[in-house]
């Protein structure tokens, strides 16, 4: 049977170790998503799906929205290439990763890319 | 009235390893589990490597100059999760090595950004989020 516990503060069963309830919900990532250079999604949490802008733009949508585009965002490629996102695209539904050439020209280049999310849901 | 929770285990009811937390908004509910970081760390990659502080993760590995690895202590349930990396430098970079991603190994690179030579870098972060097996 499903059960709901409310509850301020959680600690160990030794009442050490005290987080609270806020700190979880606050704290816990929210999105994140390992995609392939061409936006398919390996294994990823509240992403439901990628669109390919153009060579190294990318955007995800989220499965659940974020509450504003205040949220963070960290991002990552696999190989030796950069990565970062256009601010003005982070939106409460979607967000954005470009990946970049590394050889002093950072000119954008298709890649595999990895995000993490945290923030405020809706 | 302010509560308290005292233990050591929160498993699901429905599922063992799903629990929904309410979110910010008071609405949506976000897993906790899948929410979790489940790897993150600090080492020294300079000279003789040093773990700075870390979670789940039982040793460290010097594969050559500016090539990690990290041994994990409680396997991921599979290679695709989600693992980011970094320097303390605004000269180097660092990222997951492409390729070498396992349940029980996380492989990083550190490099120059002006020519992309690997290099050892004395501040160096990792996280990774997915799911524990």
């Amino acid at each position: 049977m499903a059960s709901e516990l409310r509850v301020n503060t959680l600690k160990d069963a030794s009442g050490n170790n005290s987080v609270a309830v806020s700190t979880v919900f606050d704290g816990t990532a929210k999105a994140y998503a390992k995609c392939t250079a061409t936006t398919s999604i390996d294994d990823p949490y509240n992403v439901s799906g990628g669109t390919d802008n153009g060579t190294g733009d990318y955007t995800y949508a989220f499965t659940n929205n974020m509450a504003n585009g205040n949220y963070i965002e960290l991002t990552n490629t696999t190989f030796a290439t950069l990565s970062s996102y256009d601010t003005g695209e982070l939106a409460t539904s979607s967000y954005n990763v470009r990946t970049y050439s590394r050889n002093d020209s950072f000119t954008a280049i298709d890649d595999v890319n990895v995000s993490h999310i945290t923030g405020d849901l809706a | 009235m302010a509560s308290i929770l005292k233990v050591d285990t929160i498993t699901g009811v429905t599922t063992a390893g799903s629990i929904a937390v309410t979110g910010e908004g008071n609405s949506t509910t976000t897993n906790l589990q899948q929410g979790l970081i489940k790897i993150w760390l600090k080492m020294n990659g300079s000279g003789t490597i040093a773990e700075n502080d870390s979670f789940n993760v039982s040793s460290f590995v010097d594969n050559g100059t500016g090539d990690y690895s990290a041994n994990v202590t409680n396997a991921m349930g599979n290679a695709d999760y989600a693992a980011t990396a970094s320097t303390g430098s605004s000269d180097v970079f660092a990222n997951i090595t492409g390729g070498s991603q396992a349940t029980s190994l996380l492989r990083y690179t550190s490099y120059y950004f002006s020519h992309g030579a690997k290099l050892d870098r004395d501040q160096l972060y990792v996280i990774a989020a997915g799911d524990l097996a």
